[in-house]
């Protein structure tokens, strides 16, 4: 990183203070000036306070895809790597990477929400606009968060990750409240689109610090992207993540394809011109977003799910069949109904139905502490 | 034929000068009748031109080349032009080894709105082959349009052109059938463009027709079928399955494979046709099973 501004506001956080004793230095100015060119603004931090409402629902754009319900709070803005499927880089009016330094501010807020609906269970991520760990070597914003959460009787939250940035959190009081997650891919992927994120080998040694931590882990297949070899590679990848955790921990397993709108299609292909990524067989779905051709999602989740099922010792992985103490929660992010029925016979009847899936999941299997989640709760809002 | 005075106060700059109004007059249709005559007077420097637009303010002193470049740019109109043409007017400058920071200047002087990556793309564009872009000015591409196309490398692009002989292409249909033979060309890893060209699908589509707009449509028609062949396959066994229902009755799907449906539609002229039309429903219930399978 090249560039440190923090605002006048912010110079007394905490934050900010670990800069000093890093001996990292820094600018305290007020920015005013956006930066268009997000690449640009990956070399400039900015601590910023905290501006409006900063938790909110992860975008659901059609009720043809299945979404998780998931929510996102906005505690960075852009960041250092520089995937080729990136929807940064056609997303962020300002690149500049914010970074919000009075972190308190933002967990008075995920109090205040939480406690107004006592009887939902949330899960809140950090990682909507940016990754929950990659600065946390020079800003840290995760140990405050980690130990926030601890004490919410009914929030859990998911730093996600492309980092090995782990070592500052290892010893924080999570009490289970926190999913340490990794979003992975093949090796070839992770080498050749995810530039400037941490190898799949220093990934996977940060996954089993964390496990050995007693963290909860969550496990993000997404995107999965054909590329050459990429039946064995992912079949090589699902090995390596099983054998660097403890599947008792595991909270989650997602899988997606790769998905980008038409407008993103032509800044990959500009951003990065050597990338293929664009080049495969796509159709333009209901919500808008270029995806592989059914035919070919499907085959790559079969493949991947066989593998996976059989790496776990699993029959069964449907997120709508008895839960049972072994089995993560699966599930596909923005994917179309039928796809669910395909691979688990039944797919969730709603957004709202697989967030009670997922507290249903997390109370049999961790929460005995989190408030019992009832179809009321959930279905009726 | 009149004659003005322009003083040019560096010696570096008058060298420039001459190059670049004698450039500008070779390249540029619109300065074709003006007559660039170089004389040394001390720091001055005249220029004879017909031109009536060129000549009543050129009076100008001019301290630097951005200087020149402005007052070039303010006499001759550039600003009036349609926005691509006035990025043609600059690429003669700029492709002369000017500077980023210059083409940002001149971009602000004449006009063209600041958007994101726009200095990026208009050095991307203008260094394109002039017969690229001549093609792009011809054709009256929108700026958008042009822009689109610096993804490309430029052999690409003049193998385009060149394949643009053979067919009607208007703007959207360059746009069109740049991208569609690009990912071709990618997905069948094919970087020998003289050997892309002999691709069956291009070279049956030139065969097709001696009308321009036909092997057109033909090419789409190929092109399409060469990058989608999964929906291709597919589509073909549905359509072969939906071809067995009974005639009164069609049955029709999302051509993206995407939605998992059918649309059945029944053609009735009397109530009386009610029970023959269930009775061919039901017996289609195997075609339709298979249908939904394969969707």
């Amino acid at each position: 990183m090249s560039k440190i501004k923090v605002d006048p506001s912010q110079e007394q956080q905490a934050i900010v203070e670990q800069l000093s004793a890093l001996g990292i230095p820094y600018q305290v100015e007020k920015q005013d000036d956006v930066i268009s060119n997000y690449r640009k603004g990956k070399k400039n931090i900015h601590v910023v306070p905290k501006k409006g409402e900063s938790m909110d629902t992860c975008a659901t754009i059609s009720d043809k895809y299945i979404c998780c319900n998931v929510k996102v709070l906005k505690s960075v803005s852009n960041c250092p790597y520089d995937c080729s499927y990136c929807f940064l880089q056609n997303y962020l009016n300002d690149g500049t990477t914010k970074v919000v330094g009075d972190i308190k501010s933002l967990m008075d807020e995920v109090k205040e929400k939480c406690a107004a609906e006592p009887d939902r269970f949330f899960r809140i991520g950090t990682w909507e606009l940016g990754d929950s760990l990659a600065l946390e070597d020079v800003l840290p914003q995760a140990r405050f968060l980690i130990e926030e959460f601890a004490s919410i009787p009914n929030a859990v939250l998911e730093l996600k990750t492309k980092s090995d940035c782990v070592d500052s959190i290892l010893d924080a009081a999570h009490n289970h409240r926190t999913v340490v997650s990794w979003s992975l891919n093949s090796e070839y992927i992770v080498d050749y689109q995810e530039h400037k994120t941490a190898s799949l080998p220093k990934r996977l040694a940060a996954l089993k610090k964390v496990t050995e931590a007693g963290y909860l882990v969550g496990l993000h297949f997404d995107p999965m992207i054909i590329h050459e070899g990429w039946k064995e590679q992912y079949k090589a990848l699902i090995e390596q993540v099983i054998a660097s955790t403890n599947p008792d921990q595991i909270a989650w397993i997602s899988l997606g394809s790769l998905r980008f709108n038409p407008e993103m299609k032509k800044k990959i292909e500009q951003n990065f011109p050597a990338s293929s990524i664009t080049h495969s067989e796509m159709v333009k779905g209901d919500d808008g977003k270029m995806r592989y051709v059914k035919p070919l999602r499907i085959e790559m989740y079969d493949v991947f799910l066989s593998h996976l099922k059989g790496c776990l010792g699993l029959d069964d992985i449907s997120p709508l069949s008895p839960i049972k103490k072994s089995t993560p929660l699966f599930y596909f992010c923005m994917e179309r109904w039928d796809i669910w029925q395909r691979f688990f016979g039944e797919s969730p009847t709603s957004i709202q139905h697989l967030d009670l899936l997922f507290a249903q999941n997390f109370y049999e299997r961790f929460g005995q502490n989190i408030p019992f989640p009832t179809i009321e709760n959930y279905l009726s809002k | 034929m009149e004659t003005k005075v322009c003083r040019i106060l560096d010696p570096d700059v008058l060298v420039d000068a001459i190059r670049l109004f004698k450039d500008s007059a070779k390249n540029y249709s619109f300065q074709s009748t003006v007559l660039v005559k170089g004389a040394f007077e001390g720091n001055s420097y005249s220029l004879n031109g017909n031109d009536h637009h060129l000549l009543p303010e050129l009076t100008i002193e001019l301290s630097s080349q951005e200087d020149l470049i402005k007052a070039y740019f303010t006499h001759n109109y550039v600003s009036q032009l349609a926005e691509l043409d006035r990025l043609y007017a600059i690429s003669l400058f700029v492709k002369k080894g000017y500077d980023y920071s210059l083409l940002n200047m001149l971009l602000d002087h004449v006009g063209i709105n600041y958007f994101e990556g726009l200095v990026e793309k208009s050095m991307k564009l203008i260094r394109l082959d002039s017969e690229v872009l001549k093609f792009i000015v011809s054709k009256q591409f929108s700026l958008k349009q042009a822009f689109s196309l610096c993804r490309y490398d430029s052999s690409f692009l003049e193998w385009m052109l060149n394949l643009s002989f053979y067919f009607h292409m208007s703007s959207s249909h360059f746009i069109e059938l740049s991208d569609a033979c690009y990912r071709l060309s990618k997905q069948s890893q094919c970087d020998d463009y003289n050997a892309f060209f002999q691709l069956e699908c291009i070279q049956d589509s030139i065969a097709s027709s001696t009308n321009h707009h036909f092997r057109t449509s033909c090419l789409r028609e190929k092109l399409l079928q060469s990058l989608n062949p999964v929906q291709t396959q597919v589509n073909k066994q549905l359509k072969s399955l939906a071809s067995q229902v009974s005639g009164s009755m069609t049955l029709n799907w999302d051509k993206s494979l995407e939605n998992k449906q059918i649309d059945v539609t029944m053609r009735l002229t009397d109530d009386s046709q009610c029970e023959a039309l269930s009775d061919s429903l039901k017996k289609s219930r195997g075609i339709i099973q298979s249908m939904l399978d394969l969707l």
